[in-house]
């Protein structure tokens, strides 16, 4: 049966995931001063992203008669800032990045799960 | 884009290890009774510790392509294992151990990502600039 606590997993990953674009975007431009760096747009809507996904998160365990699927879920947001990367830095999707992120995943499942 | 290297390897090294002490103040907050004075000194070390994580994982992204320096947020696993161990003093379970090397082999490979490309694109201004960063260690 489908787990609506799984949808909210997923929405919050991928929320996680773009605010990790808001916070590079910040972090690619030259600012007057050092405090700069964290009082700009991107940075401030970019952790207010974030705290609203670990929101997600702690309501997301609730739904899950299995803690440990919770960190694997969240694991995916490995793969999907690599394609977001892809989409708004041009970075590029290599063998190295594919395998290496595979092997994470399937550790974070062999540590979880089996 | 400039590239990491050692220092920036070890900022982002930093950044991630000071990260997984804030699990660690977390799990010693909820042995607490919520809003007693352990609880919050616990919660409060908690909330300050993600504030230096925030600062330093800024100034760690400047010099890395995302996806890769988000990735190697993974060896969190392997800092969380120890502290379980070393503070907590839990045993290990065989698989838990497994799935840390794999993860640690999986960063590996994705950070061998970054040597590669240096031979790849190998212009003369970055042959030099690598042999600044050369004598600068010496």
């Amino acid at each position: 049966m489908f787990n609506p606590y799984v949808l909210l997993m997923i929405v919050s990953v991928v929320l996680a995931s773009f605010s990790q674009i808001l916070l590079k975007k910040s972090s690619m431009r030259t600012y007057s001063s050092p405090i700069r760096e964290y009082l700009n747009l991107y940075v401030i809507v970019g952790y207010g992203m974030l705290f609203l996904s670990l929101f997600m998160t702690m309501v997301a365990y609730k739904g899950f008669e299995n803690f440990a699927n919770v960190p694997l879920l969240e694991s995916l947001g490995y793969a999907v800032v690599m394609i977001l990367g892809y989409f708004f830095f041009k970075e590029k999707i290599t063998v190295n990045k594919v395998l290496g992120i595979a092997l994470i995943l399937g550790g974070i499942f062999i540590y979880n799960v089996v | 884009m400039k590239k990491a290297g050692i220092g920036g390897f070890l900022l982002l090294q930093i950044t991630f290890l000071i990260y997984s002490g804030s699990s660690v103040v977390a799990k010693f907050a909820s042995g607490n009774e919520v809003m007693s004075f352990k609880f919050i000194l616990f919660y409060g070390l908690e909330v300050m510790i993600l504030g230096v994580y925030a600062i330093l994982w800024q100034q760690a992204i400047k010099k890395y392509e995302l996806s890769v320096a988000y990735a190697n947020k993974a060896v969190t696993l392997l800092w969380a294992l120890l502290w379980s161990v070393i503070i907590f003093k839990e045993t290990l379970k065989p698989t838990q151990v497994i799935g840390v090397l794999t993860v640690i082999v999986g960063i590996i490979v994705l950070n061998l990502d970054l040597s590669k490309k240096k031979e790849e694109t190998v212009p003369a201004e970055e042959a030099a600039l690598e042999e600044m960063e050369g004598s600068e260690n010496v």
